[in-house]
């Protein structure tokens, strides 16, 4: 086995660091303001067992030693690519107008391109690796965090679905927001690290749904 | 200085006040980031085995649903290892699990199943006449398991048991082609838990399924959830490029 560092990792922490805006940590700013309206809620209620506060307190140092748990070893993983080479991924972008299917009128389907600068990269053998959180109100929301799934490109082409899960009830008014991050792709056997970010929001009113997918920062 | 008659509405204050610590204690616990941290040390590893090994993988968890939880359906702690180098399938899963009493790992019709936790199963045993699916489904789990939660008879089975589906974020699909992995176009008088078998098999990666016992408080329903956690991408891409999955 040859050690390696996984550049994807190394991707991730790096954006983490440098802009801050990465799923997490936007998870992470919407948390601290989450306790404080807690704190005020409880506040209200003003009754909670002591062996409530017991589990609070063994659940945090449990949360502590899973990462203690997390160890790195030493892994044969995809080779990195040259960043500079005339093969290498830059982006996803947006081609087009979403379509919507008859059978799911609650959903928009946005074509995602694979590209280095302006040029398409079509070759078989691609995979994007994406991240999605619900944000804002997340107890209106029926979805849940999905984080490292790698999708197949076909011909550097992926579908981005957004917009309810079921068809809505005809009184329902309501806005659903998610974050998106694809932060790594596999071209031709090898890994880049990418950052593309996108803003789902959906938008019910009185059961008609209506999408948008907004690039975030300087992605596209 | 406080005089006698201002005692009473201090202490209150005071055990007000300490009741808001706990909850705010209670809230970073089971805060997103505690649920991701979660869940990504159990995935991480099981999705090593699973692109190591050609087995199907099943998890379920007993969600650490509560008030103070700020996701829907939230993953439990788990005391998870990395797999010895070497040992892969069975052996390999129940080495991440050692460490942790409250998982069950088992093996029946090829198919590994995870337990965390004493998981409420009933909204599996939901049996669908005709699940039709269309290429996108075909071609993408967490498509499929929309198309499985939006069936007339799962949408019964819900409000019989008073639950509520709780569906993946994950948004991406892949776009339908004859060499990648996929379902049938439709499959017939199978259960819900037989047709997520079916998913398991058919890409790399564990089929997560969560509950929780407590309802929320704003429907009044009990929250469950069913996502894929596999990679649409060909079966066995890793192995054949001769490398583990990228974390």
């Amino acid at each position: 086995m040859i050690p390696s560092i996984s550049p994807i990792r190394w991707g991730w922490q790096m954006r983490g660091e440098n802009r801050g805006t990465i799923t997490r940590s936007r998870r992470n700013s919407s948390v601290s303001s989450r306790p404080l309206l807690n704190q005020k809620l409880l506040l209200g209620y003003g009754a909670i067992s002591v062996g409530g506060l017991q589990y609070a307190f063994t659940q945090l140092q449990q949360v502590t030693v899973t990462g203690q748990l997390m160890g790195h070893e030493a892994r044969t993983t995809v080779p990195t690519g040259d960043p500079n080479s005339r093969d290498a991924p830059t982006g996803l972008v947006k081609v087009g107008g979403p379509t919507r299917n008859i059978s799911e009128p609650y959903a928009d389907y946005y074509k995602l391109q694979l590209v280095k600068g302006n040029t398409y990269l079509k070759d078989p053998g691609s995979y994007a690796r994406e991240n999605v959180s619900p944000t804002g109100n997340t107890k209106a929301s029926d979805i849940r965090t999905s984080n490292g799934l790698m999708i197949n490109m076909t011909r550097g082409v992926l579908l981005d679905r957004v917009g309810s899960l079921r068809a809505p009830a005809p009184g329902v008014t309501e806005t659903f927001t998610a974050h998106q991050v694809y932060d790594a792709v596999i071209y031709k056997g090898f890994q880049y690290p990418i950052h593309v970010e996108f803003d789902q929001i959906t938008n019910i009113n009185h059961g008609v749904v209506t999408t948008q997918l907004i690039p975030v920062g300087s992605g596209f | 200085m406080i005089n006698r008659s201002s005692l009473p509405s201090l202490l209150a204050s005071i055990i007000v006040l300490c009741f808001g610590i706990t909850d705010l204690a209670f809230a970073q616990a089971i805060s997103h980031e505690s649920n991701d941290r979660n869940e990504d040390a159990v995935l991480r590893y099981l999705r090593r085995v699973a692109s190591s090994s050609d087995i199907a993988m099943r998890l379920y968890y007993l969600g650490a649903c509560g008030p103070g939880a700020q996701d829907l359906v939230p993953f439990p702690f788990t005391k998870v290892q990395p797999p010895s180098a070497g040992k892969t399938g069975l052996a390999a899963v129940r080495e991440i699990f050692n460490n942790d009493t409250n998982v069950t790992v088992t093996e029946d019709a090829g198919i590994i199943r995870i337990l965390i936790g004493k998981v409420p199963i009933e909204i599996l045993q939901t049996k669908i006449s005709l699940l039709t699916l269309e290429p996108l489904a075909q071609y993408n789990p967490n498509q499929a398991i929309i198309a499985i939660n939006n069936t007339n008879e799962m949408q019964a089975a819900m409000r019989a048991l008073g639950l509520s589906f709780v569906g993946s974020a994950s948004s991406s699909r892949t776009l339908p082609s004859e060499e990648l992995p996929h379902l049938p176009a439709s499959v017939k008088n199978m259960t819900v838990e037989q047709i997520l078998d079916l998913i398991a098999k058919t890409w790399d990666g564990p089929v997560i399924f969560g509950a929780c016992t407590n309802p929320r408080v704003e429907s009044g329903t009990k929250p469950f959830f069913i996502g894929s956690a596999q990679d649409v991408i060909p079966k066995g891409t890793w192995k054949k490029m001769g490398v583990e999955r990228p974390d």
